[in-house]
């Protein structure tokens, strides 16, 4: 700056920029931001919505009436919601039974447990379909050992799939409502002679209400978005969200494809509008006296043993799962031929994909973080109007289907001004908007911890706003942009649903490698492949198990690939 | 203070040259939508780039969906080459004016079924469908191969035969017409109807039966026969047969994208690709090549029995053929619904 010094014409100019800048920079902040999430994350979305009544002849309803008419299309609406309903049903019971366990069960059980519910977490959800079909595939360790004939390509696969995917997501809801009930109206209920059957029925279930309806709500949401597990195994079962991949990829039907994506989003919004706004501050404060350790009360064997049953065999799945994709991935053919190789291990294509993979994700954390963390600051320091819709923006990605957003993407950046298909930044900045809310949920919970006198007792003391910002709140909010850095990483690493429509030549990504050969059926490399990405998202959570730990702040209570 | 700005602008600016940087740099590469069996479309690749110097970044995908890509993206290709499709997005694709005209010197000598005239597309030999079994799984059941297609109606084969679905594979669309051609169109449409009610579901790919049969999932399958050889030569417990009615077959087309900034690589190319190397290179991977006197690898030297086909009617009636098994086999179509296909169908046709 030494020029400007110079010149004080030039002085005078470039301070009353600063002094403007120094006043209004959150403002500033607030503005480009907003700019930003509305070109990223609106735009697309506004998009999708314009195309499914934007036909070549301008506004029409034909593409809805067409969804309505051919029985395909409503089929796939309400098989994709039979799917939800019966996931949500299924792991609202199993997730209750590992919670209760976890919880309440035997002191030796518990951590095992836990572990065991919390694993499918590091690994994408989709490598659950490549599991049971090398286990309960025609060929499967499971249908040659009993010499079963099951067909796994079927409503039953898709469904037991999208359980274990979502096991951790049910469990950690579940398992958080349970912790919060006060021990003593149960212990009450029992010193009064109350059966455990009787307590569980009437106490702990009716409290637990409130929040067992979030958990299932997540749960269906999460499940109908899904899109790996219903492509991979579907058969002949059409759903939403691989149907909306196969209108643009096989049939170029931009229109239906939108068509099909705004009715997946309908489920969706109604849910977050009642996640956020109606459940919101719902569920039962137990106010009772001092909660005062008591003695551990063994649970009664009517209860135990089915709950260990449930618990156990869906526990006995998942780790089965992972040691299936363990071994697929150095035998020559699963069940085939099960000679040991290094071939897939080796495979260059699906290094390269995984090094792709990792340099994207590296872009997506940090950049993400960056943008999550001026969000979070902006969202809570700024005062302008619109603050709420800007953190109702910034949340949205993480409810709204990936397939949309990758509709979305391919419609809106495909023309100039914003030609951005076939680069990778496209892929990087979808992904940055999709996972953007953990980054700011960090953040803005971090800065609730820190009274703002900081910032302006700094003020008052004559610091401008970048003295500000670098030497107190980029300190201050150091773990938020950590955790949200990694966050961002291990979900963009295992995200397959949006950046399908986004890859281009050249450049494979570990997911979509993944997603590509498994339903080619070339399930050695498609093992191989997800070994890999489980490898690097298990050294992810760690990282954030660490910080966790030091700050406070749970960052895997959230999910969504 | 000012340091510490410069300082993360900086890294900013360098973590975007690093991640562009694969791109800014890439010095003699193209990038190709590859329509060939995954393993082929690398070896390929891998094949191209020792013998020409050139890399091909390429991705896989169905016919299908390689003609979904181009008809969005045109008139700005994100590729520079379409290594291998169908004739009909070949020619329609022509029609359009989406390809470069390129007269390969070292195709000239090349039989004309297999170029177009003004140099537009290429076909890089042919490919068929077989009809595949799982040896190990049929001896279990005590069944034997099928030698006709007939054969596939037993009620037998009920949930056991597997095939690629029309809206994304080419290899299916290939299957569809051969059946169309061999039994006449009605009767053709009756026999897959009945083949259907066998038919546990449809795969993306043409290639997927191949491995969903090899691995011992189902029985039978109808798929393309690009990976067959491979897979029988890895160890997988597969048979294939070509029934007595003979298969159809394919060309698998070639040709460089309109408005590419390559010209010269792809053409570097595109005279590769009519060299004897990458006949005997096709031939070797079981492809029919488009020089002569190269016996394939999965038939040998002499032309298995092909099903007289019409390729022609092929492309012109791809539309129709499409939106036909749609409504067999994916979607009832009640008459208010064939109402609203009908009009969406008139009014494509007439664009």
């Amino acid at each position: 700056m030494t020029e400007v010094a110079i010149n004080p014409v030039n002085r005078g100019w470039w301070y009353s920029v600063r002094a403007y800048v120094n006043k209004n920079l959150v403002n500033i902040f607030a503005g480009g931001l907003f700019l930003v999430l509305a070109i990223f994350l609106v735009y697309p979305i506004a998009a999708v919505l314009i195309k499914s009544f934007w036909g070549d002849d301008g506004l029409t309803f034909d593409f809805y009436r067409e969804f309505f008419t051919y029985n395909f299309y409503y089929w796939s609406l309400i098989n994709t919601l039979i799917l939800g309903l019966s996931t949500m049903v299924i792991l609202l019971v199993v997730g209750f039974c590992f919670a209760y366990l976890t919880t309440r069960g035997p002191e030796w059980l518990r951590k095992p447990l836990k572990i065991v519910a919390l694993l499918p977490l590091a690994a994408p959800p989709y490598i659950f379909s490549i599991s049971l079909i090398t286990l309960f595939g025609r060929n499967g360790f499971i249908n040659n050992l009993f010499n079963f004939d099951f067909n796994i390509y079927s409503w039953v696969g898709v469904i037991a799939a999208q359980c274990l995917a979502f096991l951790p997501l049910s469990y950690m809801m579940i398992e958080n409502v349970l912790n919060s009930l006060n021990p003593s109206i149960e212990e009450t209920a029992a010193d009064m002679g109350a059966t455990e059957y009787k307590i569980i029925r009437s106490i702990t279930i009716p409290l637990a209400a409130p929040g067992l309806l979030k958990a299932a709500l997540l749960v269906f949401v999460m499940t109908i978005a899904e899109f790996g597990n219903p492509a991979i195994l579907g058969g002949r079962t059409p759903f939403l969200a691989p149907d909306t991949y196969l209108m643009i990829t096989g049939e170029g039907d931009f229109n239906m494809a939108s068509v099909l994506s705004v009715i997946l989003i309908l489920p969706c919004v109604v849910i977050f509008v009642l996640h956020n706004y109606v459940l919101k501050g719902k569920g039962y404060a137990t106010i009772v006296g001092k909660a005062t350790p008591t003695e551990k009360k063994e649970i009664i064997p009517g209860i135990k043993i089915p709950f260990m049953i449930i618990t156990f065999a869906v526990g006995l799945l998942v780790v089965m799962s992972f040691v299936v994709i363990l071994v697929g991935s150095f035998v020559k053919i699963v069940g085939v031929d099960n000679t040991f190789v290094m071939d897939h291990i080796v495979n260059t294509q699906s290094n390269t994909a995984i090094y792709n993979s990792i340099k994207v994700s590296l872009a997506a954390g940090f950049f993400g973080a960056i943008v999550g963390t001026l969000l979070a600051y902006v969202i809570m320091r700024g005062k302008f109007f619109g603050r709420h819709a800007m953190e109702m923006m910034a949340l949205s990605g993480f409810a709204l289907p990936g397939t949309v957003i990758g509709v979305g993407y391919i419609i809106a950046f495909n023309n100039p001004p914003f030609l951005l298909t076939g680069t990778i930044w496209i892929i990087i900045l979808n992904c940055v908007f999709r996972f953007l809310a953990v980054g700011v949920e960090a953040g803005i919970s971090k800065l609730h911890q820190i009274s703002i006198e900081i910032e302006e007792a700094s003020a008052d003391l004559g610091a401008d706003f970048l003295t500000i910002f670098f030497r107190i709140i980029l300190p201050i909010m150091f773990s938020a942009f950590i955790a949200g850095f990694i966050y961002t990483f291990m979900t963009t690493m295992m995200s397959l649903s949006s950046v399908i429509f986004l890859v281009t030549p050249g450049f494979d990504l570990a997911s979509v490698y993944i997603y590509l050969t498994a339903q080619l059926g070339e399930l050695g490399l498609a093992s191989a492949t997800t070994v890999k990405v489980i490898f690097i998202v298990a050294i992810g959570m760690g990282i954030l198990k660490i910080i966790a730990r030091k700050t406070g702040f749970d960052v895997s209570k959230k999910q969504g690939a | 203070m000012k340091y510490r700005l410069k300082t993360l602008v900086s890294i900013i600016i360098a973590f975007v040259l690093a991640v562009s940087a694969d791109s800014l740099f890439a010095a003699d590469s193209i990038n190709a939508y590859m329509g060939f069996s995954r393993e082929v479309n690398e070896a390929l690749a891998k094949r191209i780039q020792e013998k020409t110097g050139v890399e091909v970044k390429n991705i896989t995908l169905s016919w299908g969906e390689i003609w979904a890509r181009i008809k969005t993206e045109a008139p700005r290709f994100n590729a520079d080459m379409v290594l291998s499709f169908g004739a009909s997005e070949a020619i329609n694709g022509a029609k359009k004016g989406y390809y470069e005209s390129y007269v390969s010197p070292a195709w000239s000598d090349i039989d004309n079924a297999f170029k177009s005239p003004d140099g537009t597309y290429y076909a890089l030999g042919t490919f068929s469908f077989l009809l595949l079994g799982n040896k190990k799984k049929l001896a279990e059941k005590g069944y034997g191969m099928p030698m006709s297609y007939k054969e596939l109606l037993d009620p037998r084969w009920k949930g056991q035969i597997v095939m690629p679905s029309i809206r994304t594979s080419g290899t299916a669309f290939m299957i569809t017409y051969s059946f169309l051609q061999l039994y006449g169109e009605k009767k053709g449409w009756e026999y897959l109807e009945a083949l259907d009610r066998n038919i546990v579901f449809y795969t993306k790919s043409g290639n997927a039966p191949t491995d969903l049969v090899g691995r011992g999932e189902y029985l039978l399958g109808l798929g393309a026969d690009e990976n067959v050889l491979k897979r029988i030569n890895d160890g997988y417990p597969l048979a294939w047969s070509i029934p007595v009615e003979g298969i159809g077959y394919e060309g698998n087309y070639c040709t460089i994208l309109k408005g590419t900034k390559k010209l010269t690589l792809t053409k570097k190319v595109m005279d590769y690709l009519g060299s004897q190397d990458a006949s005997t290179f096709l031939a070797s991977m079981g492809y029919i090549p488009p020089r002569p006197g190269i016996p394939s690898a999965l038939y040998g030297a002499a032309k298995p029995n092909f099903i007289d086909l019409d390729h022609s009617w092929a492309v012109n009636n791809k539309r129709k053929v499409v939106k036909i098994w749609k409504s067999k086999f994916m979607m009832k179509e009640t008459a208010k619904a064939k109402k609203v296909g009908d009009q969406k169908e008139a009014k494509a046709a007439s664009q």
